[in-house]
């Protein structure tokens, strides 16, 4: 009798398939949120950008799929509500980032991404969550404002906050995805998002900081508000379905 | 203008967008937009109408914060100051300084009009290329069957999810949920419901979809697969293309000596 192995299923029409639907769900929140709360001075940016909640989670949830859509669903934004035409795929890089930045984080030191997984103390966690997002805000402004006193005390802040956190919920998921999936994804693609539209000549350096926390700021509240309740109720019910992505492609 | 191949009109548009980009010279980049209004003629969609006004309204409100971006937040020294006023103190040091020079107006007008001649041209791409043209378009030039499959459904996505949004939205609402008048914490539990639902769709849909596909025995990767709709490529076609390669590598070259495209070809004849 010869041996059982395991095979992996490989890249599948599923895989192909999600992507596309979550390109189109995540290019149209993406415009709606660019519609209803711009961040002037630079087109393209929210304060408020509902589809970092779809795709996002969807990076955890699918691998690289998920930042795929994010890619392309802002590569649609670039096109339909910017000036940025061609620039848009190098723009998007910022896009694929935040979806990546989570993934690499949850690959890297093998964490389990459901994150609602034996959650204890779940309303304090998300008072501190929120505690943590208004307080990153200010670190913001005070990174911006050239604060260091500010922005000291705002880390500090913050790394309390966290271990609080760790003490209330001890899971490495949640803390990876506190640190990676909301503040890591924000700030990479924040970065990346204003730094490019600058380097085309569609701003000024002067004015980064000012897009930067608008982005950061916008991300934030989305990933942590939207995209965290969403995790910890779907991760579950999707790590049961075949579309679930264990590894980076499938 | 119809008679172009949808891969033609999609290097126009790109590469004549990175070329608004890389002129050197404003008189150019004028000449481009103007360029890219004759394209949008050609097109003889209405131009005029009602709607294409309002986008190109919005569009232009838009670009409007470039411009004011330009004003409010570099510091250009030019030969004319026309404004100069400090806005805000930190500790005896100016964080926000707001000067207008000569420079600022003229580095302000030049991306505001790079970004118009860009806008134009990606109008260019929506009036005049189809999801369908696009598709067929790039299967005709042996584009992976697989890919213009996921071109293809992204754009039903994109109509699909605004569909479903409603259905859930109106369900929820005639079941009593208040999207208008509420509070903020309120809206955002509503929103997580709503996303929660539409994500649950799209994985049943994913399922649905997938399954057909695979009922219907195509595969993900295969060369040897024929079309119906087949857009052979010209000699039109190839034509175009090589003249914008050809006009892109010049205009590199003119970023680089700092010359003009309109006085070389002037040049040319005089």
């Amino acid at each position: 009798m010869s041996e059982m192995k395991e095979v992996k299923p490989g890249v599948t029409w599923q895989h192909l398939v999600v992507t596309a639907l979550a390109t189109g769900d995540a290019a149209l929140l993406a415009i709606y949120a660019v519609i209803i709360a711009p961040v002037a001075p630079f087109p393209g940016v929210s304060g408020l950008y509902l589809a970092a909640a779809i795709y996002v989670p969807l990076s955890l949830w699918l691998g690289m799929w998920g930042c795929i859509a994010g890619y392309f669903s802002c590569v649609i934004l670039g096109f339909v509500s910017t000036p940025f035409g061609a620039v848009s795929f190098i723009w998007s890089l910022a896009d694929l980032v935040e979806g990546l930045i989570p993934l690499v984080a949850f690959r890297i030191f093998k964490a389990d991404v459901d994150i609602g997984k034996d959650l204890k103390r779940k309303n304090e966690l998300y008072i501190l969550l929120a505690i943590l997002v208004a307080n990153l805000i200010v670190a913001a402004f005070a990174t911006a404002l050239v604060i260091p006193i500010l922005w000291l005390i705002t880390l500090i802040i913050a790394i309390i906050l966290i271990v609080i956190m760790y003490f209330l919920n001890p899971s490495k998921s949640w803390l990876l995805y506190v640190i990676f999936g909301i503040f890591g994804a924000a700030l990479g693609s924040a970065l990346i998002g204003i730094a490019v539209p600058i380097a085309f000549g569609f701003g000024s350096w002067d004015a980064f900081w000012i897009g930067v926390i608008g982005w950061f700021a916008g991300d934030l509240i989305v990933l942590s508000a939207i995209a965290t309740p969403m995790m910890v109720y779907l991760t579950g019910k999707i790590k049961e379905t075949s579309i679930y992505v264990e590894g980076w492609f499938s | 203008m119809v008679k172009i191949h949808p891969v033609t009109k999609l290097a126009l548009v790109f590469i004549l967008s990175v070329i608004s980009l890389v002129l050197p010279n404003i008189l150019d980049v004028i000449y481009l937009l103007l360029f890219d209004f004759i394209l949008i003629i050609l097109t003889k969609v209405p131009i005029f109408s009602k709607g294409f006004r309002k986008a190109i309204i919005a569009f232009l409100l838009a670009n409007l914060s470039i411009f004011i971006a330009w004003f409010f937040f570099s510091h250009e020294s030019g030969n004319i100051t026309i404004f100069e006023v400090n806005i805000v103190l930190i500790k005896d040091k100016w964080i926000w300084h707001i000067l207008i020079t000569d420079q600022t107006i003229y580095k302000a007008a030049n991306i505001s009009l790079r970004a118009i001649t860009m806008f134009f041209l990606m109008l260019f791409m929506f009036v005049s290329i189809s999801d369908r043209d696009l598709i067929h378009g790039l299967r005709s030039i042996k584009f992976p069957f697989s890919v213009c499959l996921v071109i293809s459904m992204t754009f039903r996505g994109l109509s699909m999810f605004q569909q479903e949004y409603f259905v859930v939205k109106e369900a929820m609402m005639t079941r009593g949920v208040e999207f208008e008048k509420t509070s903020i914490p309120k809206k955002i539990k509503n929103f997580i419901s709503i996303f929660i639902v539409l994500i649950i769709l799209m994985f049943k849909r994913t399922e649905e979809m997938s399954a057909s596909i695979e009922a219907r025995g195509i595969p993900l990767r295969q060369k040897k697969r024929t079309v119906y709709h087949y857009y052979p490529m010209k000699m039109r076609d190839y034509l175009i293309i090589f003249l914008l390669i050809s006009f892109f590598i010049y205009s590199i070259y003119l970023r680089i000596v700092g010359g003009s495209f309109l006085y070389s070809i002037i040049g040319l004849f005089m």
